[in-house]
C-alpha cells in the first residue's frame, strides 16, 4: 500500500496530475471514441488512488465512525471496514447441508455456526460454539449435547434443539454429495429446547471431529422451511430452499450472507443482531480472480487484501520484497505416489520388496525443498500431520536410502532395475499448486539413480483420474483432500480392502483393515493412537501408497490486516480479522 | 421485402444450427473420459448407487442416439439441460455470462472501429507519408500481438504500475455488482440509480476493451486504407475535387461510405470471432463471461454446458451476418435486398 501510494504520486508529478493523465490516454486511444470516456471518468478513481484501502464514497451505509461511539477496550484504530478476498472460487452452492467445494466453507463458517469448532493452529482439540458442553458414552454409540440459551439467528429466531435435528436430517436426506457424513447418526432426540442427543448406528470415536465440518451447521429451521426447506424423507426432491440459501443465510453466524454472483463475487455483511461478540468488518467481498499474477496485482495495488491462490514462486517473491505479510498454515492436504499391487497391473510391483525400493528411492526433502520452496511437512502415512496417531508413527516414515533401495531391488531379483510406467495428470496441478509434470519428472529422476526405467505416461487429467480409480495404472501420482477433521478419514479409504483408495491399486491387508476399524470404535485417545500408529506401520511396510508431502497453505495479506489465521476446515474465520489504518 | 429476407434467413439457419448440435455431440462423446469424473467426489464413487443416480440424472445411462434425440426434444422446448458442474439450467448460466461478454466486445468493436477508421482514413489520405506509416505500424501491431500478451503488458503497465487504469474484474474490488436485472452492469446500475457504479463499470471496460479490440481495429484500419485508397483514384472522386469541393468533403463524404462496405464486412465477421474469441481477454482481466465458462465446459467434459455454449455462439454469427447483410443496402442501395 506504502508502494501504490508512492507509485501514484510519482506518475502525478511526472503527467501532472489530470493533465497528463488525459494526454496520455489520448495517446493511448489515439483520438479514439474512447478518448471521450477516457476524459470523463479521468477523475473518478482519484479518490481511490490516494487511499486504496478505503470503500468508495456512498457505498458504505455505515461509515466508520459510527462504531467508534461503542469502543470496545482492546478496539484498535478504526474497525470496520470491507475486507476483500481474491480467490479462484469453486462454489457450487452456498447452501450449507450440499457444499462439498473449498470455497463456501468461508461462507458457511462467517454466516452460520457449528455445534463445535476448532481453534487453529491446534486442529486437535475440539472447543464449543454453539454447544456449551457435551457427553459421549463409553461406548461412542451416544453423544449428548447441551446448547448455549442465549443464541439467536440473524432473523431473531432462538436457536433450539429441533432446529440442530433439523439441520442434521435435512443434510441427510438431501442425498447430496455432503449426506453420507450425516448416515452415522441412527436417530437425534430433544429431551429439552437446549438438549439434543445423537445416537449413532455403531461407535464411532470421530464423531465429534466430524461434526466441526460446515456441512453440520445449525440452520434456523423456521426460516428454512419459510422458503421451502424440508428434513423429510424426500427431501432430495421436495426440498426447494437451496436457490434462497444460495443468496441469503439463515445461521446464527457474525455475518450475513447478501449476494453471489457465480464466478464473480461474494457479499457478505456484518449480522447487526449478532449474539456474541461482534466482528471487526462491515463487510467481506469474496472475488473470483483465477490468475496468481492478476491476485499479486491486485492485492499489491491495494485492490484486495488478501490472495488466496499464490504459487511458491509469486510468495517467495512477495516474501522478498516485504510489501505484504504472508500468513502460513497447515492443510490436509496430502499428495502420494500410489502403486499398483497386483501382477497383472502393478507387475514388478506386485513384490512387496519392489514397492519398498521405491520407497527408499524417493528424494522426499529434495521435493519439498525444490519444488515447494520447503511450504510442506511430510508425515509418515497419507494421514495428515496432526491428526490422531500421526506423531506415534513418525518412526515408520521413509527416509531416503540408495543403497537400500538398491539392496532390495537385488534381493527381489531386479538388480538390473526394470521398466515402470508412471501416469500423471498432462497439465495438471497437485495439491499445493505443483505442476504435475514437474513432480513426476522428479520421481522419475529419483527412481532412474536405483535402475529403474520410469516411462513417464501423461494423460489428461479425468482420464488420468478415471484410469486411476478403475485400477489401470502401474503407478501414479495423486492428491487427497480432507472430508473431516480425524485419522478416520484416511485411515477406511486407504486400508479397509475395496474403499475409495485401497481398491484403485488392489490393495488388500486385513489386519490393516482391522486396526484402523478398531481405532474408531475406542473412546480413549491413546489407544486410538495407538491403533493407527500400528496400522500405519504395517500399512508402509506394505507401502502402497507413499506420502510424498503435505503442503503448507500460503496466503498473501496486505500489511493491514490483523488476526487472520488459516483454518483448514473454512479457510479463514473472518470475524476474527480486523483492519488497521 | 426486407420482413421476408429476413425470415428467409432465419428458416435456412436452423438445419445448421441442428447440425451444429450433433457433430458437437459426436465430438463431445469421441473423448475417451468419463464426464462424471469430474463433477462426482471422491466418496461418491464408493457408492455405485450415487454414480447410478448420477447418470441417471443427466440420461447418460442411455444409448448415443438416444441421449441426443432427448437433448433435440428438450431443445424445441427451449431447455438446454443441466449443466454437469454447475449444477444450473444451461440457459441460466448462458444468460448469466453473456451479457459480461457482450459488454466487452461491444466496447472493444467500439474501439476497433472508431480508431481503425480513423487510422486507415489517415493512413490513406497522407498514404506513404510519416502519418501513413505511423498508422500502418499500430495497425500492424495490433493484428500482430498475441492478446494474452498484449493483456497481460497493459495490466502490468497501465494499472500495476502507472495505476492510471482500473485492474481486472467489471467493477472496482470493493464495490458490490449493481442488482441483477439484465446481466449488463451498464444498464443494471443506470436502473438502480448507481450512477458511481455506472462509471465505475465504464472506466472498466477502457483496457480490456481495448485489448480484445486490439486485432479488430489492426484488421479495419487496413481494409479502410486499402479500399480507401482504390476509391480515392476512381474517376468520380477526381471529378469531385474539380468540381473544387474541399477534400475533408471529398473524402468523408464521397469516398468514405463507399470505401466502407469491404469494412462492414469485417467488423461484421469480427463481432463474431470477438465474442467468441474472448477467453483468453477474460481470463487476464477476471471477467466473468461466456469465454471462461466455455473453457471451463471444454475442460470438464460438461456436454450440455459445451452445447449450449456452441449454439449460442452459432446463433449469433448468424444474427451478425444477417445485420451486416442488411447494413450492406444502407451503405449501397445498388444491393439493397429484393
Amino acid at each position: 500500500m506504502f508502494a501504490h501510494s508512492l507509485m501514484s504520486g510519482t506518475v502525478a508529478t511526472a503527467l501532472g496530475s489530470r493533465m497528463g493523465r488525459r494526454r496520455f490516454l489520448q495517446l493511448s486511444a489515439l483520438g479514439g471514441g474512447l478518448l471521450a470516456t477516457g476524459s470523463l471518468l479521468a477523475g473518478c478513481r482519484g479518490g481511490a488512488e490516494a487511499t486504496p484501502t478505503t470503500a468508495p464514497a456512498g457505498e458504505q451505509p455505515m461509515p466508520t465512525a459510527a462504531p467508534a461511539g461503542q469502543a470496545t477496550p482492546t478496539a484498535a484504530p478504526a474497525a470496520g471496514g470491507t475486507f476483500v478476498i481474491a480467490r479462484l472460487t469453486d462454489t457450487i452452492t452456498l447452501d450449507p447441508s450440499r457444499q462439498y467445494e473449498l470455497t463456501s466453507p468461508i461462507v458457511v463458517g462467517a454466516c452460520y455456526e457449528r455445534l463445535v469448532t476448532i481453534q487453529p493452529p491446534d486442529i486437535k482439540t475440539i472447543v464449543p460454539q454453539l454447544a456449551r458442553e457435551w457427553e459421549i458414552s463409553d461406548d461412542v454409540t451416544t453423544y449428548s449435547f447441551t446448547l448455549r440459551d442465549d443464541v439467536t439467528f440473524a432473523s431473531g429466531n432462538p436457536l433450539t434443539a429441533a432446529d440442530v435435528i433439523f439441520s442434521f436430517n435435512r443434510l441427510r436426506e438431501l442425498k447430496d454429495n455432503p449426506s453420507w457424513l450425516a448416515e452415522v447418526i441412527a436417530k437425534m432426540e430433544a429431551p429439552d429446547d437446549h438438549t439434543v442427543v445423537v445416537t449413532l448406528t455403531e461407535p464411532n470415536a470421530a464423531f465429534l471431529a466430524m461434526l466441526v465440518s460446515p456441512n453440520f451447521s445449525a440452520l434456523d429451521s423456521q426460516v428454512v422451511k419459510e422458503h421451502g426447506g424440508t428434513d423429510q424423507p424426500g427431501a432430495d426432491q421436495s426440498d426447494k430452499a437451496t436457490e434462497w440459501l444460495n443468496q441469503n443465510s439463515a445461521g446464527s453466524g457474525p455475518f450475513i450472507l447478501k449476494s453471489w454472483v457465480p464466478e464473480t463475487e461474494i457479499v457478505m455483511e456484518r449480522n447487526p443482531n449478532y449474539w456474541g461478540q461482534p466482528p471487526a468488518l462491515d463487510r467481506v467481498i469474496i472475488r473470483h480472480v483465477a490468475d496468481p499474477t492478476t491476485q499479486r496485482q491486485l492485492l499489491e495495488s491495494g485492490d484486495v487484501d488478501a490472495a488466496h491462490n499464490l504459487d511458491a514462486d509469486i510468495i517467495a517473491e512477495l516474501e522478498k520484497a516485504g510489501t505484504v505479510n504472508i500468513v502460513r498454515g497447515d492443510t490436509l492436504d496430502t499428495e502420494y505416489f500410489a502403486m499398483h499391487t497386483s501382477q497383472e497391473v502393478g507387475k514388478e510391483l506386485a513384490d512387496k520388496r519392489v514397492r519398498q525400493a521405491l520407497a527408499y528411492a524417493i528424494d522426499y526433502d529434495g521435493i519439498i525443498e525444490q519444488i515447494l520452496r520447503g511450504a510442506a511437512v511430510r508425515p509418515p502415512s497419507v494421514i495428515p500431520a496432526g491428526l490422531v496417531g500421526v506423531a506415534e508413527a513418525e518412526p515408520y516414515k521413509y527416509v531416503r536410502d540408495v543403497e537400500k533401495a538398491k539392496a532390495l531391488l537385488a534381493e527381489a531379483g531386479l538388480a538390473d532395475g526394470f521398466d515402470l510406467t508412471l501416469t500423471y495428470s498432462s497439465g495438471g496441478t497437485e495439491v499445493g499448486g505443483v505442476s504435475s509434470e514437474v513432480l513426476a519428472s522428479k520421481i522419475a529422476d529419483d527412481l532412474s539413480q536405483i535402475g529403474v526405467r520410469v516411462t513417464l505416461d501423461p494423460r489428461a487429467p479425468d482420464v488420468r483420474l478415471a484410469d486411476y480409480r478403475a485400477g489401470k495404472l502401474q503407478c501414479t501420482i495423486s492428491g487427497w483432500t480432507p472430508d473431516f477433521l480425524d485419522s478416520h478419514g484416511w485411515a477406511i479409504p486407504f486400508g479397509v480392502p475395496g474403499e475409495a483408495a485401497a481398491r484403485r491399486v488392489a490393495y488388500e491387508n486385513q489386519q490393516v483393515a482391522q486396526l484402523f476399524q478398531q481405532a474408531v470404535r475406542v473412546a480413549d485417545p491413546k489407544e486410538r493412537a495407538r491403533l493407527y500408529a500400528e496400522g500405519q506401520r504395517l500399512l508402509n511396510e506394505d507401502a502402497p501408497f507413499l506420502c510424498l508431502y503435505q503442503p503448507k497453505a500460503q496466503v498473501a495479506v496486505a500489511k493491514s490486516v490483523e488476526g487472520y489465521v488459516f483454518d483448514p476446515v473454512i479457510q479463514v474465520s473472518v470475524a476474527q480479522v480486523r483492519k488497521t489504518s | 421485402m426486407l420482413l421476408r429476407f429476413i425470415a428467409k434467413r432465419i428458416l435456412l439457419s436452423i438445419p445448421l444450427l441442428i447440425g451444429i448440435t450433433l457433430v458437437t455431440f459426436v465430438v463431445s462423446h469421441l473423448v475417451p473420459a468419463d464426464p462424471l469424473t469430474a463433477v462426482l467426489p471422491e466418496r461418491a464413487w464408493n457408492n455405485p448407487e450415487t454414480v447410478r443416480m448420477y447418470r441417471e440424472r443427466w440420461g447418460l445411462d442411455r444409448p448415443l442416439h438416444e441421449q441426443y434425440l432427448i437433448y433435440l426434444r428438450n431443445l424445441v422446448r427451449g431447455d438446454l439441460g443441466e449443466s454437469y458442474t454447475t449444477r444450473r439450467p444451461v440457459g441460466t448460466d448462458l444468460r448469466l455470462f453473456f451479457p459480461a461478454t457482450i459488454e466487452l466486445a461491444t466496447a472493444a468493436m467500439l474501439y476497433a472501429v472508431t480508431v481503425g477508421i480513423a487510422l486507415g482514413v489517415v493512413s490513406a489520405v497522407w498514404s506513404n507519408r510519416l502519418a501513413d506509416h505511423l498508422a500502418r505500424l499500430i495497425a500492424l501491431v495490433g493484428v500482430s500481438l498475441p492478446v494474452f500478451w498484449l493483456g497481460l503488458l497493459a495490466l502490468q503497465l497501465f494499472y500495476a504500475k502507472l495505476g492510471l487504469l482500473p485492474g481486472p474484474g467489471r467493477i472496482d474490488t470493493r464495490l458490490v455488482a449493481p442488482p441483477t436485472r439484465t446481466g449488463f452492469y451498464t444498464i443494471d446500475s443506470l436502473l438502480a440509480g448507481q450512477t458511481d457504479v455506472f462509471l465505475n463499470t465504464l472506466y472498466h471496460l477502457i483496457l480490456p476493451g481495448m485489448v480484445l479490440g486490439s486485432y479488430a481495429m489492426g484488421i479495419i484500419a487496413r481494409m479502410t486504407r486499402s479500399s480507401l485508397l482504390e476509391v480515392l483514384s476512381l474517376d468520380y472522386i477526381r471529378t469531385a475535387r474539380a468540381k473544387g469541393l474541399a477534400e475533408r468533403r471529398v473524402v468523408v463524404g464521397h469516398a468514405l461510405r463507399n470505401a466502407l462496405i469491404p469494412t462492414v464486412t469485417v467488423v461484421g465477421l469480427t463481432f463474431g470471432s470477438l465474442l467468441a474469441g474472448a477467453v483468453l481477454t477474460e481470463t487476464i482481466f477476471s471477467w466473468p463471461g461466456i469465454g471462461r465458462y466455455a473453457v471451463d465446459a471444454a475442460t470438464k467434459l460438461d456436454l450440455p454446458a459445451i452445447l449450449g455454449v456452441t449454439l449460442l455462439i452459432a446463433v449469433v454469427y448468424v444474427v451478425v451476418n444477417l445485420i451486416t447483410d442488411i447494413l450492406y443496402g444502407v451503405l449501397d442501395p445498388r444491393i439493397r435486398v429484393g
